[in-house]
């Protein structure tokens, strides 16, 4: 009988020598049975990408920049914006009101780095005409940045474009609005040539609706309009003396000083208004030869968000501004001999924009003046537009907000005609999204486009303990004594290695840029890499979550087993 | 070339002769003679071993393990308090399979501190894997350091080569000190199973708690390693003897012959009672020894066959198991019976803790154990010397 | 506050891994960072000698048949000799001794054992091969207490700190033994203090002891998810606001004598740290926290004499 229990000697009589030594690896235990969480690599969208209407990939082009990788970054910057060197000269950058940056130490300087780039850009040969592979012509009316920025995202999907300008020059408010010493004329021109070699044809000093209706458009043959024209109205002050010969509206003001043509001002000019064009309007002012230049401002404040800056330089330019102060009168029997104001009271405690207003009774004051500019606000001038197009009671066209389809099928409208933002960046914005709407339009798909949300990487997603604090790269501008003297160029941009060192400053929020951080804090060597991509090992991974607590940007989010969830 | 030498230094010479690369010491008296021997010849550059001096027992031991596990040939000593300290790794040397050998000095354990000689410090240590040889003589010491490593080497388990305090520690006997390249001869560079290095990428010793059953296996294996030895101790005797021209056996057998009453003892005290024993059997009594040289693996099967139908069976306990008696007898006991024609077994405790053994009163316990059918207890105690 | 990953652009770390995926540590464990830090500065020519302690877990524990010595899973890509609990220090010497007995004088022998295993049993035997100056590295990955048995206290238990043998309300009463002074008391060529959350600074700190010989001590903090009472993902975060708050702050000392920080805390307050622990939880008195603060306060106004003198 035998027993199991009793042991019986495989090899009998010969002993070997069994020490407990061990050859064997631990890659035999799968330990990622023990897991209950995952760490996956799931970008965010960084807030400065998020907060431009250009919708500019800023994290993107700020990363190749500081791999000195120019090129890619250029193409980058111009796969959303043909107007870099514009825009990194003029917009309101949002995006560095939206830096994380900004409550570490200071915003990253997007601006001057976009500037930066987009002058690298007019270094490069640019790109060659475009071959139309699409039949479909379309018309674009105003050649501002929104009408452009369409031209030119059409152009490159192969459509053959034709952009019409009322003006004879190109650039709407690029080129008649915005005065020279913050937007180089020959910036402007580079820029728009660049754009015009592609194959896109302006005609300038053609204004739709005088000669050709929109409906006319569409018998020549365009299959889809985008309308562009701006807001190039001013607003009047309301008050007697204003048809005088010395009371100006700033649009044309600029608009004729832009054009070259022969513009003079008084020695003592007063700019009504509070915004970003009675600030330009009184530089300009000065420039021309005026000798006290100052602005009327009812708020307490210009309401220029995010360049309080600009306003500091007007005042070292000498321009004085006269806050809560409201015109009442202008003076004088024939010229201009002064401006009554009305001192202007806050209702209540000042709650900055929008804080009601009242005027001080008996607080008349007088300013000696000669000449007055206004810019009290612009609308656009839809007289030569098709009535059929629904408006809305601020004069602007009413266009779905996500498509920019206006009322009428293929006709499609965008930047200051639409109202809203009324800034380069978000024009510029509206142009692309338009031509997306276009294309689809014409392809007889459905215009809404699905976009996944990403969630924005937020500050407290960022660990900080990775970053250092270090200021923000400061530009230069020209002393004032050679500013006023002409229409030269206030700043200057980036020098390579500012720029570079400024990109580094880049938490590149929700972003992976291959810092290897979570690589190097995996206690279980679950991570690997291949060119700056990561992989996560799941059979090893034990999902201790280090990767994720300590990726610096927060780029890797954990994610319940789908085996837990129930 | 003959030296009158000491127990220890005996040692010390059979160490420096079997040319380990590594000693770890820590001095304990009777041990340190042979430490303060070996540090002589290590200063004198006769002996090449790195020489550890350690802080303690425990961690000479600890430097041997770890040491030997790099494949090379390792010595310590100690004695008592110190191979009490080491206890612990006695388990960690046999379990990890290194051939270790240490020549240990029996010596009393405390309290109260006591020098003497007393076997219980190496015999409480007989469950912890090590082979443990007796020595009688100083040159038995010298040339069983030699055979240990031959042995230990062959079945990768660890030696302790152990022989009493003073009586042999600190006596002075002509010792005849083989020449280094005949010793070379009979005991060639160790050559590892498996080592420890950076070449070779192996753990050791890694845990087996979730494998309880592998580790079960390892103590089959280590016990298989320990039924060799009585075959492999004998090989390396013979070929000792025919080098050397001694040798001492795994027991030894005197006037065993039709022996009525056999004496077992090992260690210093069986000089002593082999002259008793010539007494008696002068007078015609049959009376016979049976030394025990190899206490660990305890030689069984000779036992049975050379105990076989003796009537009576006096077994000498330097020692004692508190609580069971005399470690040598219960083996006895135990290796007997299985066999039929058991003798009677009187367990004699003697010369614990340094208390001689004289002649007299080993003749005296002769004649009692003859005179008497059986014992009267089970442990006989017996009176000692003031 | 120097950038961590600024810091990385000073220091290249070694693609090389030495420890292999599916290790049984715990999730999250530092210990597991550490030796993969510091063996990818050590490399290939290393011999890893492990007392009990947590880190025994490296060397494989799962289940395996017959033939089982082929199959033991080793977590680390170099040899492993297991020791007893007391013996690192000493084990690692005579390991050291046998190579060189050899002819092998390069392969680092490095001990690595948990506080238990370095403050408490095992102090006597570190104490031995630092006098001798026995040339070997030893690591003390400072996990605080007794973890591989289940949290007990520890002569490197802080002080107020809980554990299972220092239950509350009364829990461990007085300092922590400060291992780096007995360290320095040796005279061992070097010794630093290092944390899984300044990578750089350990493997620069391993890669200059590399360059001396005897021994070199290295006293690592290593939070302990399980007996810190903390989730696994702030390993890290707690060992760096440990150093930030000087509770445990980065130094090296050379030939005993030489003291240099060797990253400059920003001093955040302690309870930031100690906020972070369950196992301080019943701290969080004004009155406690003030009182560990002082002592923080004072030893590192004693470490930055030190650094002068
Ligand atoms: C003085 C001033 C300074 C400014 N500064 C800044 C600044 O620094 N940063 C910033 O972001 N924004 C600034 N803006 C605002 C910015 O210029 C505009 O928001 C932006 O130009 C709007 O672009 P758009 O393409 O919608 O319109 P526009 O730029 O106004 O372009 C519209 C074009 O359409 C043409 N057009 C109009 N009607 C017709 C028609 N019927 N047929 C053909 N063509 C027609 C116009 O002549 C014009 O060229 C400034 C505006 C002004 C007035
Ligand atoms: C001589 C001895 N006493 C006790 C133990 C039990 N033991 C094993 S590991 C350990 C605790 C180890 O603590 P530490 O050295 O701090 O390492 P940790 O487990 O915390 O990493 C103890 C007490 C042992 N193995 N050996
Ligand atoms: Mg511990």
């Amino acid at each position: 009988m035998t027993h199991k229990a009793i042991f019986k000697p495989l090899l009998k009589g010969i002993v070997p020598i069994v020490p407990p030594i061990a050859r064997g690896d631990s890659l035999v235990n799968k330990t990622g049975s023990w897991r209950y969480m995952r760490p996956v690599y799931r970008n965010k969208l960084p807030p400065c990408n998020h907060s431009c209407p250009a919708n500019e990939d800023i994290q993107g082009y700020l990363s190749l920049i500081k791999q000195e990788r120019f090129q890619q970054a250029w193409e980058l910057i111009r796969r959303s914006n043909p107007f870099p060197a514009v825009l990194g000269r003029v917009c309101d950058h949002p995006c560095e009101l939206a830096c994380n940056r900004r409550r570490f130490d200071e915003a990253v300087a997007i601006h001057n780095v976009e500037r930066f780039l987009g002058d690298y850009g007019l270094t490069l040969p640019g790109e060659g005409k475009i071959r139309d592979r699409r039949g479909e012509k379309i018309a674009v009316i105003g050649s501002g940045p929104a009408g452009l920025s369409c031209a030119y995202h059409l152009a490159k999907m192969g459509y053959p474009v034709t952009v019409f300008e009322a003006l004879s020059v190109p650039g709407g408010m690029l080129a008649v609005g915005i005065p020279e010493y913050c937007l180089p004329k020959e910036v402007l021109a580079a820029e728009i040539n660049a754009i015009e070699r592609l194959g896109i044809d302006i005609q300038t000093n053609v204004a739709i609706g005088s000669k050709q209706s929109l409906d006319d458009l569409f018998g020549q043959g365009y299959k889809a309009i985008f309308i562009a024209t701006g807001a190039h109205k001013s607003m009047k002050l309301g008050l007697s003396g204003e048809e005088k010969d010395e009371v100006v509206d700033a649009l044309s003001f600029l608009r004729e000083v832009n054009l070259g043509n022969r513009v003079s001002v008084g020695d003592k000019v007063a700019v009504i208004g509070e915004n970003n064009v009675a600030v330009n309007a009184a530089r300009v002012a000065i420039r021309l030869g005026a000798k006290y230049v100052s602005i009327i401002c009812r708020q307490s404040k210009i309401d220029m968000p995010n360049r309080d800056e600009e306003v500091k330089v007007a005042e070292e330019e000498g321009v004085h501004i006269v806050y809560l102060a409201a015109p009442s009168n202008i003076l004088g029997e024939g010229r201009v001999a002064g401006l009554e104001c009305i001192r202007m009271r806050l209702a209540e405690a000042d709650k900055g924009r929008g804080a009601r207003l009242t005027p001080v009774k008996g607080s008349e004051f007088v300013i000696d003046v000669d000449t007055v500019i206004t810019a009290v606000g612009r609308t656009p001038d839809l007289t030569l537009i098709n009535h059929e197009l629904k408006t809305s009671p601020q004069g602007t066209l009413v266009v779905d907000a996500g498509t920019l389809a206006t009322n009428k099928p293929g006709i499609f409208a965008g930047g200051d005609v639409t109202g809203g933002r009324a800034t380069v960046a978000w024009a510029i914005g509206a142009g692309k999204r338009a031509s997306v709407s276009i294309d689809r339009y014409i392809k007889g798909e459905r215009l809404e486009v699905f976009r996944e949300k990403t969630p924005i990487a937020s500050f407290k997603d960022l660990n900080l303990a990775y970053f250092q604090s270090s200021p923000g790269a400061q530009i230069s501008r020209l002393p004032v004594a050679d500013r006023i003297k002409g229409f030269a160029e206030v700043e200057g941009g980036f020098t390579e290695s500012v720029a570079i060192e400024e990109t580094e400053r880049c938490f590149s929020c929700g972003v992976c840029n291959g810092c290897d951080n979570c690589w190097l804090v995996c206690p279980d060597v679950a991570i690997s890499r291949k060119n700056g991509e990561y992989q996560v090992n799941y059979d090893y991974c034990k999902g201790c979550g280090l990767c994720e607590e300590e990726c610096p940007r927060g780029a890797i989010t954990m994610e319940e087993e789908a085996k837990w969830r129930r | 070339m003959e030296k009158v030498i000491s127990g220890n230094y005996a040692a010390a010479y059979g160490a420096k002769l079997a040319r380990p690369k590594f000693i770890a010491f820590y001095p304990i008296t009777p041990q340190t003679t042979i430490v303060e021997k070996l540090a002589d010849f290590s200063s004198s550059g006769e002996l090449e071993a790195k020489f550890i001096p350690v802080e303690s027992e425990h961690s000479a031991m600890a430097a041997c393990i770890g040491a030997a596990n790099t494949g090379v040939r390792t010595f310590t000593a100690t004695s008592s308090q110190g191979l009490a300290l080491m206890h612990e790794l006695l388990f960690w040397a046999a379990g990890a399979r290194l051939p270790i050998v240490m020549s240990n000095v029996h010596r009393a354990l405390a309290p109260p501190t006591n020098l003497g000689a007393d076997q219980t410090d190496s015999f409480a240590q007989r469950d912890t894997g090590w082979i443990q040889l007796e020595c009688e003589s100083a040159q038995e010491v010298l040339d069983s350091i030699l055979q240990a490593y031959r042995i230990a080497e062959e079945v990768m388990l660890p030696c302790m080569v152990c022989h009493d305090a003073f009586y042999l520690s600190h006596t002075y006997e002509p010792v005849d000190i083989p020449e280094a390249e005949l010793v070379d001869s009979y005991l060639p560079p160790y050559v590892p199973p498996f080592k420890l290095d950076s070449e070779n990428r192996l753990t050791f010793y890694a845990s087996s708690t979730r494998c309880p059953a592998t580790q079960y296996e390892f103590r089959y294996h280590a016990q298989q390693a320990m039924e060799r030895v009585p075959a492999v101790l004998r090989k390396a005797d013979e070929h000792f003897y025919e080098l050397f021209g001694r040798r001492y056996g795994i027991v030894e057998e005197y006037y065993l012959d039709g022996a009525e009453l056999v004496i077992v003892a090992a260690g210093t005290m069986v000089s002593t009672v082999r002259r008793v024993v010539e007494e008696f059997r002068q007078r015609g009594e049959r009376v016979g020894l049976l030394r025990i040289r190899m206490f660990r693996p305890f030689p069984k099967e000779e036992i049975r066959h050379l105990l076989k139908g003796v009537p009576k069976v006096a077994v000498f306990d330097r020692n004692i198991s508190l609580g069971e008696g005399g470690i040598l007898s219960q083996s006895i006991k135990s290796a007997l019976y299985h066999t039929d024609q058991k003798p009677v077994v009187f367990g004699f405790i003697v010369g614990l803790c340094g208390v001689d053994i004289t002649q007299d009163i080993v003749g005296d316990i002769v004649d009692y154990t003859l005179q008497q059918d059986t014992p009267e207890e089970d442990i006989i105690w017996t009176e000692v010397i003031r | 506050m120097t950038s961590l990953l600024a810091e990385k652009e000073k220091f290249v770390v070694p693609e090389e891994e030495y420890i292999y995926q599916g290790h049984t540590l715990c999730a999250g464990c530092s210990a597991a960072l550490i030796i993969r830090y510091v063996l990818k500065v050590l490399g290939p020519k290393t011999i890893c000698v492990v007392p009990a302690c947590c880190f025994t877990l490296m060397s494989g524990r799962s289940t395996y048949g017959r033939d089982s010595q082929l199959t033991m899973p080793s977590g680390l890509r170099i040899s492993i000799l297991n020791c007893a609990f007391e013996t690192a220090a000493v084990t690692a010497s005579g390991v050291k001794a046998g190579l060189e007995a050899q002819g092998d004088y390069e392969t680092t022998v490095l001990a690595v054992a948990g506080d238990g295993g370095t403050f408490d049993i095992g102090l006597q035997a570190l104490s031995g091969a630092a006098e001798r100056n026995d040339d070997i590295m030893y690591l003390c990955y400072d996990n605080e207490a007794y973890m591989n048995t289940g949290i007990q206290r520890s002569s490197a238990t802080p002080d107020g700190c809980w554990t299972t043998t220092t239950p509350l309300p009364r829990p461990k009463q007085g300092a922590k033994k400060n291992i780096m002074e007995i360290m320095a008391a040796h005279k061992v060529p070097y010794a630093a203090t290092a944390t899984p959350a300044f990578p750089f600074d350990l493997m620069q700190k391993v890669s200059k002891a590399k360059q001396k010989r005897g021994t070199r001590f290295f006293h690592v903090l290593c939070p302990c998810p399980t007996g810190w009472r903390f989730s696994p993902e702030f390993s890290i975060k707690i060992s760096r606001m440990a150093v930030e708050s000087k509770v445990f702050p980065l130094y090296e000392i050379e030939d005993g004598e030489k003291y240099t920080i060797t990253y400059s805390p920003r001093g955040v307050p302690v309870r930031q740290y100690l906020e972070l622990q369950g196992r301080f939880r019943h701290l969080m008195t004004e009155q406690h926290i003030a009182r560990i603060q002082e002592n923080v306060d004072h030893h590192w106004e004693r470490l930055v004499r030190q650094v002068q003198a």
